[in-house]
């Protein structure tokens, strides 16, 4: 050190020593900085996300009609209720549905995605036919549906009686009910599936399946080899939002049978409706999206973890 | 010393400060009242807070004469109340609206309903309102706010109410041969007439029209219970709140419902449009059905201009010349108002003879007190006179309020209905079976 430096370390005045929150401060500083920035959507996360659940938790250890009384801590009594009947088939009907619609949906709109891609004659006309009913309001189609499955003067029961054969009273068949519920709601919501399976084909090179064809692969090789392999992630994210989306079916139930016959066409969000609104049973309504949450989140660990290993093995 | 550059780190911090800040402020909650403020007068203007009141919509034009009536009572006792209506839906949307406003501690001072008013009263959702209509009491209608009495208090007043009759197309009696003029008065009679009427039809027509059960919806509901006063056969015990579907009483009803639905255009019971299920009679597909106070416009829109309307035909043995109420709207007075007495007199207003007189030239519905029916009755068609004679003199009905899981048992109703029209089950053992059932549903309920 220089004799100026020295000089000029003994001239400049003393200082105390930082705190030790000014310490810590000044280590984490990039952290503190980071969090402030995360807490304005933190608090909007916390508030209409993260508090409800912890809420609607509580609430469903309690029996309360949201009227006039203040919840009664009652423990597992709602989750109880989900042991008796109609529950347990209401908890089946919605799984029957979410399955089969979610897998004939995913597969339709794969093979529909596949001829979507072929250079045919009005090609964006058929895209945007097949995105129509998703766009349409619900109640709208669903009367448009009933022109076709009134039991009195619909399209198909004129059809029977043309043919001298009785009618069917759809409304009260329940094998009836459930087939329509689901092409239905396979009508409505292909659309979406179209569209991503579409976008991913288009995100894969044509270099690739020319490679492919010099080496002599035809058209079901490409497709098992190149083209499923290459869409995988596509394919998870569409199975794992699409049964997210199914087991939440609502509004095909309500508008077209209403749970009946005799609820072997109710489902959960349904019954958590009328329970919470109609039934005035706020703590059953909540127990049963608790429920609901749980098995969708389990579904959905599951379902990518099954995925996700198999694409590493491949 | 101090840069006069705002470095974009000392930015960002400073912006997620203020949007916290931000963010926290607007998160504080609403003063709550004092404890004991409630229903204590204020100075300050009073604001009552109606939903779907009927004919308090200022918006249309065609209300004004019945909502200024309203007002003009109201404001003779508060000059300086205001009312101010929000359409909140009818039924189940209006029901929800209110368990949200009411988690949400905002709910109106005034609301309507027609089949909910019990239940709710019973968890102290409504004022009493015995004593600001005891002076009028007995000008009421008792079968009009019978839906709002529990625990021996009223809840409710009717605003303007309706009750169902039996609706004829005569067109189609005639047609068949029979005389379009001579109502069924008895069960028996209706069955031989429908018969005839479905034979010579030969599938073009039918001789009644049976609404059936739809899920939990109680629209046909409603017309199997005028079948069931009768018949004086009750659907539940203990003042409505235990359901009683195995009533000795009720076999006969079940039995004529069975036999009246082989007249029936096949497959238009299920049929889950009620207008549609209604409307075929106004186009000549059957003859004969149960019908509300409101078809007599209905039917003349539709082109049947000549449609008759007599009694409820009643069992042939110890039958009860009755009816039910339908379309009846109660106003009830929320018990979380700010101004219960204001509320409590507003409801009070709607009973006042002018602004009952007005209800059927304005609002197109039957008045519910005594005195204004009878003035309407001496220039109502012929039609209307039946509606009126019915809620004048008999016995009107009113569905049971399940005070645990009406939907569910609705829906065991329903169930044991739809078994009834589509199996040859024996009817008593279908009735034990929905009665179990019904206990059941009872007996989970938290």
């Amino acid at each position: 050190m220089s004799s100026s430096t020295n000089e000029m370390a003994i001239s400049m005045p003393k200082t105390a020593a930082p705190s030790r929150w000014t310490r810590w401060r000044f280590r984490h500083r990039q952290a503190i900085e980071g969090w402030l920035i995360l807490t304005p959507i933190l608090l909007y996360y916390s508030i209409f996300f993260l508090f409800p659940i912890v809420a609607n938790l509580y609430v469903s250890f309690t029996s309360w009609t949201g009227v006039y009384d203040s919840p009664r801590w009652v423990g597992l009594a709602n989750y109880r209720v989900y042991l008796n009947p109609p529950y347990p088939l209401i908890l089946f009907n919605t799984t029957l549905f979410a399955v089969v619609i979610l897998v004939f949906q995913t597969g339709l709109a794969f093979f529909i995605a596949l001829l979507l891609n072929e250079k045919v004659f009005g090609r964006g006309l058929y895209r945007a036919l097949f995105y129509i009913p998703t766009l349409t309001s619900a109640a709208i189609m669903a009367q448009v549906f009933f022109a076709f499955v009134s039991p009195f003067d619909g399209i198909f029961n004129a059809i029977l009686k043309e043919l001298d054969r009785p009618i069917v009273v759809w409304t009260i068949s329940t094998f009836w009910m459930r087939s329509f519920i689901i092409l239905y709601s396979i009508w409505r919501g292909l659309g979406g599936p179209v569209v991503l399976f579409l976008a991913a084909l288009q995100g894969i090179h044509r270099e690739i399946y020319e490679a492919a064809m010099v080496d002599g692969a035809r058209g079901r090789d490409m497709l098992l080899y190149i083209t499923l392999p290459l869409l995988r992630p596509m394919v998870i994210f569409v199975l794992v939002t699409g049964m997210v989306g199914s087991f939440q079916i609502f509004e095909s139930v309500l508008l077209i049978s209403n749970g009946g016959p005799s609820n072997t066409t109710n489902v959960m969000l349904l019954q958590i409706y009328n329970d919470a609104f109609v039934n005035t049973r706020l703590g059953l309504a909540a127990a049963g999206a608790m429920i609901t949450g749980i098995v969708l989140l389990a579904f959905s660990i599951t379902n990518m973890r099954l995925l996700s290993r198999g694409q590493a093995s491949s | 010393m101090w840069s006069s550059k705002l470095s974009r780190r000392h930015f960002l911090q400073a912006s997620s400060i203020a949007i916290t800040g931000a963010a926290l402020a607007a998160c504080t909650p609403p003063p709550v009242p004092q404890a004991g403020a409630a229903g204590a007068p204020s100075t300050a203007a009073v604001e009552l807070i109606g939903w779907t009141v009927h004919g308090m919509d200022p918006a249309n034009e065609q209300f004004k004469p019945h909502r200024e009536a309203v007002l003009a009572h109201f404001n003779a006792k508060y000059p300086n109340a205001t009312f101010t209506h929000m359409e909140m839906g009818w039924d189940e949307v209006l029901r929800q609206n209110l368990v949200t406003a009411l988690l949400g501690g905002t709910p109106p001072d005034i609301i309507v309903g027609e089949n909910y008013i019990q239940p709710y009263a019973e968890q102290n959702a409504f004022l009493p309102m015995d004593e600001s209509v005891a002076d009028i009491k007995s000008n009421l209608i008792e079968g009009t706010y019978a839906a709002a009495v529990t625990g021996g208090k009223m809840y409710g007043v009717s605003q303007l109410t309706g009750c169902f009759a039996f609706e004829r197309n005569p067109n189609v009696i005639e047609q068949a041969g029979l005389d379009p003029d001579a109502p069924p008065a008895t069960w028996n009679e209706l069955l031989e007439q429908a018969d005839l009427i479905t034979k010579a039809g030969k599938e073009a027509y039918y001789g009644y029209t049976l609404q059936g059960p739809v899920g939990f919806l109680i629209g046909g509901i409603l017309r199997f219970a005028v079948y069931s006063k009768t018949a004086g056969a009750d659907m539940s015990k203990d003042d409505g709140a235990t359901p009683w579907f195995n009533n000795p009483k009720s076999e006969q009803v079940l039995a004529f419902l069975r036999a009246i639905h082989k007249f029936t255009p096949p497959g238009l019971s299920f049929n889950p449009d009620e207008g549609q299920v209604y409307t075929q009679l106004f186009q000549g597909v059957s003859a004969m059905q149960i019908c509300g106070s409101w078809h007599v416009n209905w039917a003349k829109d539709l082109g049947l201009d000549n449609a008759k309307y007599s009694a409820i035909p009643i069992p042939d043995k110890d039958g009860i010349p009755a009816t039910g109420v339908v379309g009846n709207v109660i106003l009830s007075a929320m018990a979380k108002s700010k101004y219960p007495e204001e509320a409590l007199y507003f409801c009070r207003s709607f009973l006042e003879d002018d602004v009952q007189d007005l209800v059927y030239p304005t609002l197109g519905r039957m008045p519910s007190t005594r005195s204004s029916l009878e003035r309407l009755k001496t220039n109502a068609d012929e039609a209307n006179q039946m509606f009126i004679d019915l809620l004048l003199n008999a016995d009107l009905g009113v569905l049971p309020q399940w005070r645990k899981d009406p939907q569910k048992i609705w829906t065991v109703y329903n169930e044991l209905i739809t078994k009834l029209l589509t199996t040859e089950t024996p009817v008593l053992t279908l009735m034990d079976e929905a009665q179990t059932a019904a206990e059941l549903v009872v007996a989970q309920a938290v």
